[in-house]
This record gives structure tokens, sequence and C-alpha cells, in this order.
């Protein structure tokens, strides 16, 4: 149920930052690759990304004052949410989705599509 | 033995004349040297063996492969700083940008001079450098691998009238992927894995890949060997001389957790670690940074003030990690990243930090920068700013919260003016140095002028640790040459160590 729980929020929150929304079928693969990259990370950069998605669930409550969780919202409230994150002063919030957006953007522009498109074919 | 990895260890105790921890520029040198001349030796490494013919072809694998915590790595302080460090057989130097530039003679001077190192003149240390040179095929930078945005970069500052020089990189048939940081899937970078490694494993020397040095087992002033894990199995290894090269980070790390105490204080202090900006032009010409070498040219100009200049080609992946847009707008500002130039500044920097052991032994790094060196790391991006603007970029983008980009050299001074603090200011860095500093004085320092660690008769340091001060330079062939030069030292007196 943990891993059920964790996986909705890590796509819901791939889905908010990704830069081609129009290519959603990329974001299963793109959370495949994280979760791989995730392994070598130490145990407590781990728990410490654990904890963070577990906040950003419930991050609309302060932010918005919405009973709603960050996976159970549409599109443009998720890309709102994490945009209000990292427009917050230098702090945990700001750290927290700076480290998310980092992680999910180095995933993207990894995937065979986009080296593809950027003309990086020899290395596929 | 050849490669021994945990799935394929057989003792459980294992004994050599001399062990080397880490396998980088300077553990991987040293070992190249000692075996060249008959030693026994073994080297232990915390990362993966990944053969040359194997290495990554995007920069998520080699995040995966090459690098310590999956490229994850952090130094605490205002403003905090990204850092990035290799974690196989062959370091950092599988990942890094092949830059390989001597000691500045003036650094020698002052090192010689303030520490009272011995035997460090330009003139002793020629020869480490000359036969590395060789070795590692330092050259450079052929024209036909430059990327337009290096053109652009080096024609800017020639019309500035600034010094600009050509890189001198280690590398053999450059394609120009600009794929460094992924350790060269053309197999063209001479790192320390391509090149002494090969040449250990050549002559029968023993690396242990994927075991992590948990302590040092002392009696006395002597090590008799370490307890190293890996894959759940646990290894002893003794050996008559211990060489560690673990890199600034973790060597004093392991030194603290195994309980020893320098009699200067001066284990894991004196922590610098080159701080790093960037800019990023914009252009109305296509550049492709990344299609030529991931970087051609440095500005020199600036050295005497401690300040670098140069290009910084890196793959897409990277550049969407460190930009401030996010979601649909980085997918705009991608579509544009072929008309970018991304340049970085590095500052000789003057104030220092520590290394600390936290959770049972693991290092952490904590740095703050201070009043003088953040006013050069302004002064660095004004400098950047006006080459940018020389070359034709229509808008300067800076790693500032508070000050995003500019749009002309007008708004250059704003850099200056408008209040912005460090905690603002996005840094990241490659090089960190000094935690196990040299000097003639073992009141002033933790190693002597040959790397022995003061207190005992047979441990000695071989990495940037040892470093008195920043060298304002990529360090890696500093690093190499100094553990050459070790290397000899214990090969002529291993029958008194």
């Amino acid at each position: 149920m943990l891993y059920k729980m964790t996986k909705r929020i890590f796509l819901a929150l791939i889905n908010a930052l990704n830069p081609y929304p129009e290519r959603d079928d990329l974001e299963e693969e793109v959370y495949n690759f994280i979760v791989t990259l995730l392994s070598l990370y130490p145990f407590i950069v781990r728990i410490a990304l654990f904890v963070g998605l577990l906040f950003l669930e419930i991050y609309p409550l302060f932010s918005l004052k919405s009973f709603k969780p960050f996976s159970f919202m549409k599109h443009e409230k998720r890309v709102k949410i994490i945009e209000d994150m990292l427009c917050k002063k230098p702090g945990v919030r700001r750290n927290l989705a700076r480290a998310f957006k980092a992680l999910v953007q180095m995933a993207f522009y990894e995937h065979p599509w986009y080296m593809k498109k950027a003309g990086y074919s020899w290395a596929l | 033995m050849g490669v021994v990895k945990p799935e394929t260890l057989n003792d459980r105790e294992v004994y050599f004349d001399f062990l080397i921890i880490g396998s980088g520029a300077g553990g991987g040198t040293c070992g190249g040297f000692l075996i060249e001349n008959g030693a026994n030796v073994a080297i232990v490494e915390e990362g993966d063996y990944v053969p040359p013919h194997k290495l990554p072809t995007t920069v998520g694998e080699a995040f995966l492969k090459l690098y310590r915590n999956g490229g994850a790595h952090f130094i605490f302080g205002v403003p905090g700083i990204a850092f990035a460090e290799g974690r196989c057989v062959g370091g950092s130097t599988v990942i890094n940008g092949g830059m390989c530039w001597r000691t500045p003679e003036k650094t020698l001077e002052k090192w010689r001079l303030e520490e009272g190192i011995e035997k460090i003149e330009p003139s002793f240390m020629e020869g480490y450098f000359e036969r590395i040179e060789k070795r590692i095929n330092v050259e450079e930078q052929p024209p036909h691998t430059w990327s337009r945005a290096g053109i652009v970069f080096k024609n800017a500052a020639e019309s500035l009238g600034w010094k600009v020089v050509t890189d001198r990189r280690n590398q053999k048939g450059c394609k120009g992927l600009s794929m460094c940081m992924a350790g060269c899937p053309a197999g063209a970078k001479q790192s320390v894995l391509h090149t002494y490694i090969q040449d250990f494993l050549r002559r029968d020397g023993t690396i242990f890949a994927g075991f992590r040095a948990e302590r040092i087992i002392f009696k006395g002033n002597r090590a008799v060997g370490i307890y190293c894990k890996g894959g759940g199995k646990e290894l002893l290894i003794r050996a008559k001389i211990l060489i560690l090269a673990c890199g600034a980070d973790e060597t004093p790390s392991l030194l603290m957790r195994s309980g020893f105490k320098s009699g200067s204080g001066m284990l894991g202090k004196n922590l610098y670690v080159h701080p790093n900006v960037k800019a990023i032009g914009v252009f109305d010409e296509e550049l492709y940074q990344w299609r030529g070498a991931h970087q051609s040219h440095q500005v020199h100009e600036f050295r005497d003030e401690g300040i670098l200049l140069a290009t910084g080609g890196v793959p897409p992946s990277m550049i969407a990690m460190s930009v401030e847009e996010t979601g649909r707008n980085l997918g705009r500002f991608m579509e544009n990243i072929k008309n970018m130039l991304f340049a970085g500044a590095l500052i000789e920097d003057t104030g220092t930090g520590v290394v600390k052991n936290i959770f049972g032994g693991k290092p952490v790094l904590i740095y703050n920068l201070n009043d003088y060196d953040f006013y050069r790391t302004k002064r660095a991006l004004s400098l950047l700013s006006i080459l940018l603007f020389e070359g034709g970029a229509k808008e300067v983008i800076l790693p500032f919260r508070t000050l995003k980009s500019i749009k002309s050299p007008s708004q250059i001074p704003l850099i200056f003016e408008k209040g912005i603090k460090k905690m603002d200011t996005e840094m990241m860095t490659v090089h960190i140095m000094g935690t196990a500093k040299m000097s003639g004085d073992p009141k002033r320092g933790v190693v002597d002028s040959w790397g022995r660690v003061y207190g005992t008769e047979n441990v000695f340091i071989c990495d940037a640790s040892i470093f008195p001060s920043p060298i304002g330079l990529n360090p890696m062939l500093s690093i190499m040459a100094f553990s050459a030069r070790t290397a000899e030292y214990i090969i002529e007196n291993k029958n008194r160590l």
C-alpha cells in the first residue's frame, strides 16, 4: 500500500514537472528510471525524499487550504503548487522542490526520445 | 589476482606489501608507479570496476555507475554548493573534463615558503609532470573538436584583448561528443582507468572493487591493515604500507573514524572547494554547444585575481537540472538551448570549510563562502557577462534568484548594485582539497613533505587533501604528480618504513 501511494505521488509530481505535457506517455518510464537512480542514493537521502513526498501530498492543505491531496489534484493545480514551493525564500520547501525538479527533469532529458530529438542518436 | 568483486571474493584475509585505498588521480597513479617498480600492491575501491569499453553512453547511466551518491552530493553552508565526484575504479578522472594543467610555479613557491615543503621546486616536479603527461597523452585540444560555442567564447575573449588559452587535455582522438562526464563513450579520454589502472592490471596488480574501507587498524604508530566491507562480505587486508587516496572528503573521514587524531588539529579542516558559478549567453546564432569538446578554451587573464573563466559544454539533461525554469516553461527553454552558450567561472577561494563525520562515519562537508570570495564571484560573473555580450549574446542568464538575467552590457553593474545575497546564488563544484594539509611543520600540517601522516610510520596520503591551498586551476595533473612523487619516495625508502 505504501509502495502504491508513493508511486502515485511520484507520478503526480512527474506529471506536474513534465516539460512536454503532450507526451504524458513518457511519465511511467521516467518514474522507472528515477526509482533505479534512487536505489543508489544513501539511505538517509531516500528517507528524506520519502518524507518529502508525503509532505508534498499534504502541502495543498497549507498552500491552497484544500483538503484534496497533491496526487488527486488537476495538472494545473499541481504545477501551481510546485511553482509556489520553488518561489519560496531559501529553506526546506524550496530545497525540496529543487531536489524533485532536478531529479525529474534530468530523467526527462535522459529519455531516448529527447536524446534523439537533440541529435544524440549516436548514444542510443 | 586482477579485479576482485564481492561476488568473486573467496578470502577473508589477505596480505600485500602496499595497499592503496582509492583508485582515482591519486591512488591509480600511485599504484601505476609502485607496480612499475615491481611492488606487491593492491588497490581497494568503493565503486565498481567498469571496463573502458563498457563506459555509459548517457549521463543518467553514468550517474548510476560512476558517481558518488548517484551524482547527488552537497556541501552544506551559505550558499549550499552542489558537488559531484566519481566513485568507480579510476575515480573522478573518469567523469571529469580532462583539463591538465601543471601546478602553477607561484603556488609551488608559496607552499615551499609558507609550509616549508621540501623538493617541490618546479625543476624537481617537472620530471613527474612530463612522465604523466606522456602516459595520459596530454595535448592541446585539436581545433576540429572545438564546438561553435567554444569558438565564439575564444573570439570574444580575444576581441577584448584577454589572455585566452587552448585547453590541454588527456585525450587521444577526441570525437567532440561533450560526454566527458559520462566517462567518454568514444574511449578517447585517457583517464586513470584507461592508463595507470590498465598498466596496473597488466602487471598482475589486484583491485578490490566494490569494497568500502571501514576502518584502519593501528598498532601503536603503525597501521597494520584495514577492515573493509562490500556486498555483505567483510575483508581484512593486511599491509606493510598504507596509502590513502580517497579524496579530500573520504580520506580525513576514514582517518577520523579509525580513531586517528592529528597533532596539528588540522585533519578535516582547511577545506577549499573552488566555488563555480555559471552564466548562460542567449544568442541568435545556433551554437549546439554539445556538438564539440566539453571545453576547449579558458581565459587566464584574471588568474592573478583568482578567477578562471571557461566554457562548459554539458549534455541537455545536466542543463535541465540546473536552470530555474520548470514544467512547460522548461520545455520552451530547452527548445532554445541550441542558441545558448554555457560558460562558468572558477574562484580560487580564500575561505575554508571542514569535513566532519556523522552517522557512524559518513563525511559531511561544511563550507561558508566568505565576503571576499563572494565579491570575486560577482566580479567573475560581470566578466563573463562582458565576454558573452562581446560575443553577440542578446541576454545573459545569471545564477542569482534575485537577478535572473540581464539584457545589455549597461545592466552589468546590477550584479553589484542589486544587493544580491550569498543565499540567492547557485553554486557548484567538482574540486575539493586541503583537508589533510601538507607541511614541513608537524604543528601546521597533517602530512609531511612526502605525504606521510605525522604521528604514523607507514601511512601516506596521495590525493588533493594534501594541498595546503587551492591552486586556481583544474587539479588532476597536480594530484597525479604529487602521487608519483610520493610513490617514488616510498619505493626508495621501503626498507626503512
